[in-house]
């Protein structure tokens, strides 16, 4: 029986082996490790660990990038066969479910392993460079590699239990969030709770939340390596943070080969697609105009008139539940507890929960806005119609964009009322860089949008870990060019060639999605 | 979990809540109700500034205990060293506190952080934007009601701060009265101006100019302007409450440390200057030339003391990496059938390169821990020294370091604005630095400082001048003296001259520089040396920092020992006449090197500045 269910496993590393497209995803891996390391070279003089400085870089970036690879390569594993309705033809073809857990899972979380080992020599190079030992590197590889089988299989299991990749997606990310963030998250609420008196730290609730603080920080691979990268590091190579990683990855293996048959019997696909279309037509009431797909995207994407509302309604609840929230909490709060929530600062904190919810949104409706024509083959269709193409992109991003009328409006009121949330926000040192953060954002949002045109799964994680990945090549670099020209030339002389350079990728990346919905038109 | 049945809006709901209790804000048992940055509010850029913090303790019991500063980016890493200042506050009691940190030209968050009860606590700030003009200030007494003068801010006396280091951000200081000052910070005031800082004393609300006592000697000489070491004092029959502001700036523009008219002799006394509606501003022709600061000093230090490797041979096995791991591996897989060959093969060269990477990391660096350092000792006339010093610790082994220089008055920084330092730093008389180094790295460190260690002294034999300059010079030494000497320049009026020594005289030999010339020279633009590193050791591996001696850095020393800036050098610049000063470069004491016991191996430069007067010693 296991060696029935390796043909699968033995089957995806020899086609690994034959893409031409591996070779060259690790060559430009390796390529990118050492493009930093230059850099770091470059600046070494004025760092004064450029080694540990090196390694530390790489270190968070390979972690980020493992991250996104959870999100968005290692959950779709299972829910990509299960919606091309695949999964019963590998059944019929003798493949168990080890096996297609091994083939299909296993065999990724091993290509990021060698891609991370084929780093390894690089990594060497910082002993050079100077304020890292060798025992420190391993230690770091080998708590990555054990948070890379954490990831991959607990991603595995996501997408064994869910019903599509957008599910399994957030399932991983929700598992993440409680991982890295939850102890935080309660401790910061425990102590908040003791200062206002509602809690007594002797309790039980304050006592559970700290043995959970403290057993989340010996899983966590974020301590291990702050823990590692200090200096004087003599500890072991493996620790509670390695074998539990590992035990977990196992554990989440062994129970998605459990529930995988349970899982993936029903076809609930099609029940899900079917519940969502009768939805849409329920909610389809007006009629389209002159701009068909300004009226397409505002209805279907963007939920038309009742999503409008309920929206509207959230945002304001939201900045009434901040401001009138924090304010009545002072209000019934313990006497000793003399400081308040300021008028200025709930107003501040109202304005960037709506300029988050912006950027959320204006992320969601990007990568959704060529999905449904994708998914259901519609773009030959559309290139047919007595349309140019840009005028229905454009069609279509007005569309979408008047999904974002209510957080407008929400942020337009709160400036109205208070403005010096917004002069505060611009006066707080980021106003240099406010331009770029923009353009910046902008940039990401084409990316996004070119990839959900690429993969079918994963785009947002593929767009923010091409962003990741340029920031990182281009910081040292900039940084070398800010310390070389900046008495010459200023700040902004440094950052206007980065505005312009934005301003040119939106360019190409346009022409490079209206060639790819082209090309998709034509394949289809 | 279902997750259609969570409803987008109890999510967000749920959201929002952890939100506001994940960033919880109550009231603190001490509350920092201002910051104070530099002198007018704007921290100077590439200076040490004073950085005041107004503390209240608001609990009836006394807080003690440590305040520390840091600087972080705005995605909250920490960058630079942690300054650390102990504090008593009694109940119900507000007190002033202050740190020196180094600041370069960004603004940047700052955190100043404290434990009670247990409990850390901390608050934020965003500092302004640094800015790099002279700061000009007037000094004023506490809680004074005085006229505002636009464009020049109020700095109340009794946060002045006590150490000579704190004070390097300030230029100009306009005052009416006699500060009430303790003993250090006279005696810090007293030694800014001795270092180059201008004085402008303008009468007081009764139209008379203030009367200052036995130790503030210098402010009460009867002519104007009064020459004191590299600083002026400039005194003024006018009430500023009588002057407009566009008249005082004018006034104060004229008066710079390089007048038009220098007076020859101590007794010619010009009248006090008078403002007049006439008054034209002197057309100054500025040369501008980028002067090296802290930070690119000790960068270059760094660069000299770091492992010398051969990093062209590296970077060639690197790029043969690079060529294995892509076209190789891919090459490997079409001449065998076998994926598992490949398998092979990767990581087999992975483990053959990681093996030869790590030998040449480990033996390629340097075995000695060392220290490499420059220092500009300026020897003040109360025969104290005061010290400015750089110097990078390049360490093998790794650890905890106490840094720390003899004297008092120390004031620390690394002057690291790209990367975090794992250490704290104290400022004061018992002030040191304690820093986390790891192995194979180096460690930045510049001090200021006073030290009451023997300085020398000379006299002053013969000296016979001419139209062009000196024509004979020597100069006694004493047993103090400095041994290993590297040169000895002699300023006169805007010329260098060369001394030689012999036996226990300096003689002037005839070989001359002109000021200008050296002052505007920085050697760390020099093409041949150039930081951050270049792109040659791919071409050239020929090592240039061989060629590159420590003594090349003595127009930067020279810079700095006369406090000049890059505004004030012209070809017009000249020191005034009726003194000299002595410029000693030699290998630097032991003594006045940073006491680490781990480093054996020193190596470094001293430029001593020491005044001459000239009338009434010469033959």
């Amino acid at each position: 029986m296991f060696r029935g269910s390796l043909i699968f496993t033995n089957f995806a590393l020899k086609k690994d082996v034959c893409l031409k497209r591996t070779h060259i995803f690790r060559f430009a891996c390796i390529a990118l490790v050492f493009i930093i390391l230059f850099s770091s070279w470059l600046t070494s003089s004025r760092i004064s660990s450029p080694g540990l400085d090196f390694f530390t870089k790489i270190v968070w970036l390979n972690f980020w990038l493992i991250t996104l690879a959870g999100i968005g390569f290692f959950s779709t594993a299972i829910t990509e066969e299960k919606e091309e309705e695949t999964l019963p033809l590998l059944k019929l073809a003798g493949l168990n479910s080890l096996g297609l857990l091994l083939g299909k899972s296993t065999v990724r979380s091993f290509r990021v392993i060698l891609l991370l080992m084929g780093q390894l020599p690089f990594l060497m190079l910082a002993i050079a460079l100077g304020g890292i030992t060798p025992l420190q590197i391993c230690a770091t590889m080998v708590a990555m590699i054990a948070y890379v089988i954490l990831i991959a299989n607990f991603s595995l299991l996501c997408s064994v239990y869910a019903r599509r990749s957008g599910e399994a997606i957030i399932l991983v990310l929700i598992g993440l969030l409680i991982l890295f963030y939850s102890p935080t998250i309660l401790t910061k609420m425990s102590v908040n709770l003791q200062s206002r008196g509602y809690l007594a730290a002797n309790e039980l609730i304050p006592r559970s939340i700290e043995a959970y603080q403290e057993i989340g920080q010996e899983i966590s691979v974020i301590e291990r390596i702050n823990i590692i990268l200090s200096t004087g590091y003599s500890g072991s190579v493996f620790n509670t943070q390695v074998t539990s990683n590992c035990l977990i990855g196992l554990f989440c293996f062994i129970t998605a080969w459990f529930i995988f048959e349970r899982c993936t019997v029903t076809d609930q696909v099609k029940i899900t697609k079917r519940r969502l279309l009768g939805r849409e037509q329920k909610i389809r009431k007006s009629r389209p105009g002159i701009l068909a797909f300004s009226w397409k995207e505002y209805h279907f994407v963007a939920g038309g008139k009742k999503k409008l509302i309920i929206k509207s309604t959230l945002y304001f609840s939201v900045i009434l539940f901040v401001v009138g929230g924090g304010l009545l909490l002072d209000q019934y709060s313990d006497m000793n507890f003399a400081f308040s929530f300021s008028w200025k600062e709930l107003m501040n904190t109202s304005l960037l929960l709506m300029l988050i919810g912006l950027i959320a949104e204006c992320t969601i409706y990007t990568s959704r806005l060529f999905r449904e024509e994708r998914k259901l083959k519609m773009l030959p269709l559309i290139t047919i119609l007595p349309h140019s193409l840009l005028r229905i992109v454009y069609e279509k991003i007005v569309g979408c964009m008047m999904a974002l009328i209510p957080v407008g409006m929400a942020i337009g009121i709160l400036i109205l009322i208070a403005p010096d949330s917004l002069t505060n926000f611009l006066n707080s040192g980021f106003n240099s860089l406010l331009l770029l953060f923009g353009i910046q954002f902008v940039v990401f949002l084409h990316l996004l949008a070119y990839y959900s045109l690429i993969v079918r799964w994963g785009a947002l994680a593929f767009a923010i870990g091409t962003i990741i990945l340029v920031e990182s090549c281009a910081t040292p670099f900039l940084q070398i060019l800010f310390l070389l020209f900046h008495v010459a030339l200023g700040e902004t002389g440094i950052i206007l060639p980065v505005f312009y350079l934005s301003l040119l990728s939106c360019f190409v990346l346009q022409i490079l999605i209206a060639n790819r919905l082209q090309k998709l038109a034509a394949e289809e | 979990m279902k997750i259609k049945q969570l409803y987008p809006e109890l999510k967000s709901i749920l959201y929002f809540s952890m939100v506001i209790f994940a960033f919880p804000q109550f009231v603190e048992a001490i509350e920092i109700h201002d910051i104070r940055w530099g002198f007018n509010n704007r921290p100077v850029a590439y200076k040490i500034n004073p950085v005041t913090l107004l503390i209240e303790n608001t609990e009836p019991t006394p807080f003690e205990g440590e305040v520390q500063f840091r600087q972080e980016t705005f995605r909250g890493q920490q960058i630079g060293i942690t300054l650390s200042t102990a504090i008593y506050i009694a109940p119900f009691e507000k007190k002033s506190l202050q740190f020196y940190p180094y600041i370069t030209e960004s603004a940047n968050n700052w955190e100043a952080s404290w434990e009670h009860k247990n409990k850390q606590h901390v608050q934020s700030f965003l500092s302004p934007r640094p800015t790099t003009n002279d700061v000009v200030i007037q000094l004023v007494e506490p809680d004074s009601l005085d006229r505002i003068i636009p464009g020049i801010k109020q700095f109340p006396e009794d946060l002045s701060p006590p150490f000579p280091g704190a004070i390097d951000a300030l230029d100009e200081v306009i005052l009416d009265h006699v500060p009430k000052w303790e003993k250090s910070r006279r005696t810090t005031f007293i030694q800014w101006i001795y270092s180059g800082g201008i004085v402008h004393i303008f009468e007081n609300s009764n139209g008379d100019l203030p009367l200052f006592p036995e130790s503030y000697s210098p402010l009460n000489g009867i002519s104007t302007p009064v020459f004191y070491g590299n600083g002026v004092i400039y005194r003024y029959q006018n009430k500023l409450n009588d002057l407009s502001s566009s008249d005082l700036k004018q006034l104060m523009a004229r008066n710079t440390r390089a007048p038009v008219k220098q007076p020859t002799g101590e007794n010619e006394t010009p009248a006090p200057q008078v403002v007049s509606s006439t008054a034209t501003q002197f057309p100054g022709a500025v040369n501008h030339f980028s002067q090296a600061n802290d930070e690119e000093i000790l960068a270059t230090l760094t660069d000299i003391s770091k492992p010398k490797q051969i990093w062209y041979f590296i970077f060639l096995l690197s790029f043969f990496y690079l060529i294995i791991a892509g076209p190789g591996y891919y090459l490997v897989t079409k001449f065998s059938n076998k994926y598992s060959t490949y398998y092979g093969v990767y990581l087999a060269g992975t483990a053959l390169f990681c093996l030869i990477f790590l030998f040449i990391g480990q033996h390629s660096t340097n075995r000695t821990s060392q220290i490499h350092s420059l220092i500009v000792a300026n020897i003040l006339p109360d025969n104290e020294i005061d010290i400015t010093s750089w110097a990078s610790l390049g360490i093998v082994s790794g650890g905890k370091f106490n840094v720390s220089y003899s004297g008092d008055a120390h004031i620390y920084s690394a002057c690291q604005p790209y990367s975090k330092v794992n250490g704290v730093v104290t400022c004061g008389t018992e002030g040191k630095m304690q820093v986390d180094i790891p192995p194979n790295s180096s460690c930045t460190v510049f001090h200021r400082g006073k030290t009451p260690k023997t300085s020398f002294n000379v006299k002053l034999t013969s000296f016979l001048t001419n139209e062009t300059g000196i024509e004979i010079l020597s100069l006694e030494t004493d047993k103090d003296f400095p041994r290993q000497i590297e040169q000895v320049y002699f300023l006169f009026g805007a010329k260098l001259y060369e001394l030689k020594q012999e036996h226990n005289r300096l003689e002037f030999k005839g070989t001359s520089n002109n000021l200008f010339s050296v002052l505007n020279t920085n050697p760390l633009l020099e093409t041949t040396f150039f930081t951050p590193n270049r792109f040659s050791p791919f071409v050239r591996p020929k090592n240039q920092k061989d060629h590159f001696a420590l003594k090349k850095f003595f127009p930067i020393l020279l810079q700095r020992a006369m406090r000049v800036s890059a505004q004030e050098i012209d070809r017009s610049y000249r020191y005034p006449e009726n003194r000299g000063k002595l410029f000693v470069l030699c290998n630097i004491p032991d003594s006045l090197f940073p006491k680490t016991p781990e480093i054996s191996r020193k190596e470094g430069l001293v430029l001593y500045s020491l005044e001459v007067p000239i009338s009434g010693q010469s033959d």
